[in-house]
């Protein structure tokens, strides 16, 4: 009789999976403590405003580039109009203050791409983990009903053996036992029978007088 | 115990990640959000009355270093000039900041714009992910639960008609 083969074996995780979780443990540990910090770091800074500093600059560039002209004029004792002239200093900061407030916005928008980019990677590990977790557990449902419904046909299939071997015992037994009953019957019929005749003759002995 | 606590272990430090970004990134998003009410008109115009300031004192001690002056006519125009063009300039510096800000505004915001459309992706893309197992499991418990009926069904019926060839057998036999 087959014993429908050994039983199978659990499936260890092979070498190659140990390492390549341990390495990946180890590059996400390492990611963690080296470059998370340094991404903070850059979000950090990166909303940090020049504006002052580079209004500054231009209002030096501008001071200077005025100089040459108010010594002219100082030295000459003509008048001059020193708001016009200051005017383009004062353009060159209005420049150099939006210059600021662009690198500011840029350089955090740009902290964000790196942020959007780790919730990016994110986004895919997790698809691909609920996606495995969820495999893993509709094959282990699926595998129990399997199981189930070849336990529930071996079950059919005792039930029918049995009622067959019931019907082939019956099917042999009951004609023994059924010839056994008119057998019984017989000998019972002789039996009353004879009773009835012995009766009657008692009686004709009795109607003439012995 | 989990079949798979590799997998399990991958979605926690995806959670992970995203809790990091939610510490460490979404501030940014606010300060960024907070600078489109940046504006430098006042900073500027402020600054274009300094720059007329100091180039008229910047004058006037050149002069005094020169030992030259200018008449009182010529000083009264030139005062008068230059708080002209002090005005204009003041107002010029705001106009030139106002334009400068509303580029600036635009700029932020389309950079808004490309952050805000990723996170809505990655937001569907999650829920879709999410919704696409809730499906799939779904539709596996419905198909377990209809086999496991079926099965059931099959396994009572084989009984009965087991039962009823056994009677009948029996039955036949008495006869």
């Amino acid at each position: 009789m087959s014993s429908g083969g050994s039983k199978p074996k659990e499936v260890k995780a092979s070498e190659g999976e140990k390492i390549q979780a341990q390495v990946a443990k180890d590059q996400i540990d390492y990611y963690r403590s080296t470059y998370a910090p340094l991404e903070k770091q850059y979000a950090d800074e990166a909303g940090r405003d020049y504006s002052p500093r580079l209004s500054g600059q231009a209002g030096t560039a501008g001071a200077r580039g005025m100089t040459d002209t108010l010594q002219v004029a100082a030295a000459a004792g003509s008048p001059l109009d020193t708001a016009a002239l200051s005017s383009g200093t004062s353009l060159g900061r209005v420049a150099g203050m939006a210059e600021g407030q662009r690198l500011s916005a840029d350089g955090k928008l740009n902290a964000l791409k790196v942020g959007l980019g780790a919730t990016a990677d994110a986004t895919r590990s997790l698809t691909e983990s609920s996606r495995m977790q969820n495999d893993s557990l509709m094959q282990t449902e699926q595998l129990k009903l399997e199981e189930a419904k070849t336990k529930a046909a071996g079950r059919a299939m005792t039930m029918a053996a049995v009622g067959q071997a019931a019907g082939m015992y019956a099917g042999y037994k009951l004609p023994q036992m059924r010839q056994k009953q008119l057998t019984q019957q017989k000998a019972l019929s002789e039996a009353t029978r004879q009773q009835t005749m012995i009766s009657a003759g008692t009686n004709y002995r009795g109607a003439h007088g012995f | 115990m989990s079949q798979t606590p590799l997998a399990d272990q991958l979605a926690r430090i995806s959670r992970d990640e995203f809790n990091r970004y939610l510490q460490d990134f979404r501030p940014v998003e606010g300060q960024v959000i907070d600078s489109l009410n940046n504006s430098t008109v006042g900073k500027s115009m402020d600054a274009a009355q300094g720059d007329a300031i100091r180039a008229r004192e910047s004058l006037a001690r050149m002069r005094e270093r020169y030992g030259t002056t200018v008449t009182d006519a010529q000083a009264v125009g030139e005062s008068r000039q230059n708080s002209l063009s002090g005005a204009l300039g003041t107002l010029s510096a705001g106009n030139n900041a106002y334009l400068a800000d509303r580029d600036n505004r635009e700029q932020t915001l389309a950079g808004l714009m490309n952050t805000g459309q990723i996170i809505r992706q990655q937001a569907l893309g999650n829920w879709t992910s999410a919704a696409g197992s809730e499906t799939q499991r779904a539709n596996t418990n419905l198909a377990n639960s209809s086999a496991y009926k079926q099965q059931k069904d099959a396994a009572r019926q084989s009984n009965v008609a087991t039962g009823v060839a056994t009677a009948a057998t029996i039955a036949a036999a008495m006869i």
